[in-house]
């Protein structure tokens, strides 16, 4: 083969690539197909993660028979699992209570939500943009921009994307994502961004009263975003810059509840 | 051929029950190993399928922008090295 029938091969190569390439973000790019896409593919894939934990449950499990050491490690996780989640539970669930007896007091009608349990197929340590998918969708009533809670009212994320038996969330810690909030016990208004895991950080005037420990609250729906785990304030600058994250850790949780008829 | 058979299949597995950056990691070796690794681009788009979407920055296409990434690099980087 000569030299000039190499590179023309080559060439060709390089330009079906290229033809490959562009058809593949073109069909990424253009939502119709996209969203058939990502439809044909949701029938396959909740079947292939369930096959995913069921194996990994059984492996566990029988390991769990011979190793006793692993055996109390596994049960210690789980335990603390359930701490962390009666923890939320608990630090949620009275300032709720109080601002939604408020409301229905002084809008003079009663509040309820609808809410599906839904179990996490791929939590945010697999994906790369700090997504949610969940094995409910369109068939329970799921919605894009529904609410998605975790541990009856710590709020994580809204829906971005369903098909009939799956949803995908978008978490609120997306780095960059913004989102109107109120610091601690005086309801501080302030801007919180996203940075990524359920983590987030928001910015407060000076010489605000800001401790640690306070929940950081949604400005729209009364949802605890986070608790705050540092506070940095330097006295050259007019702001104190507040780190907080939610209150559970978001690559353990299980499973999640979409608040139905919350479009925010 | 078999090998990159096996090898294509722990990378897809990967995709579904493994973090990200294993993926990534993955992928580069796959890249660098295998002669013309093509298939990086299907396990890209698989990935902007299962967990991106068209709101998010780069139109929910940083699967298949990481993989021309990744191919172009580590093909460079192979024609530099042997």
């Amino acid at each position: 083969m000569t030299r000039h029938q190499n590179n023309y091969l080559l060439q060709r190569k390089k330009n079906a690539l290229i033809v490959l390439v562009s058809i593949s973000a073109f069909a990424l790019l253009y939502s119709p197909i996209r969203d058939t896409l990502t439809r044909t593919l949701y029938y396959i894939t909740p079947g292939i993660w369930s096959i995913g934990d069921t194996t990994k449950n059984s492996i566990g499990f029988v390991l769990a028979n011979f190793r006793d050491k692993d055996t109390l490690v596994n049960e210690n996780r789980i335990l603390n699992e359930a701490i962390e989640l009666m923890r939320t539970q608990v630090l949620d669930r009275n300032l709720l209570a109080e601002k939604v007896i408020g409301l229905e007091e002084a809008l003079g009608r009663v509040r309820m939500d609808d809410r599906v349990v839904a179990s996490v197929l791929a939590g945010p340590g697999r994906s790369p943009y700090d997504t949610l998918v969940i094995d409910a969708g369109e068939n329970e009533g799921i919605n894009v921009n529904n609410y998605v809670a975790y541990a009856g009212s710590g709020v994580i994320g809204k829906i971005i994307e369903t098909t009939g038996n799956s949803s995908k969330v978008k978490l609120f810690s997306y780095p960059g994502e913004e989102h109107a909030v109120l610091v601690g016990d005086r309801y501080i208004p302030a801007v919180a961004v996203g940075t990524g895991m359920g983590n987030f950080e928001a910015k407060v005037p000076q010489g605000s009263s800001v401790e640690i420990g306070d929940n950081i609250i949604t400005a729209k729906g009364d949802f605890i975003l986070g608790t705050v785990f540092t506070i940095e304030e330097k006295p050259s600058e007019p702001f104190k810059r507040l780190l907080f994250r939610l209150p559970f850790n978001i690559s353990q949780i299980r499973s999640v509840e979409v608040v139905i008829d919350k479009n925010l | 051929m078999n090998k990159r058979i096996i090898f294509d299949i722990v990378l897809l597995s990967s995709v579904f029950y493994a973090p990200w950056w294993i993926v990534v990691m993955l992928a580069i070796v796959g890249a660098y190993i295998y002669d013309k690794y093509y298939e990086i681009f299907l396990f890209g788009i698989l990935i902007d399928l299962l967990y991106g979407a068209n709101l998010f920055p780069l139109g929910g296409a940083l699967g298949i922008l990481g993989a021309i990434v990744i191919f172009v690099s580590v093909s460079y980087a192979k024609k530099m090295v042997r």
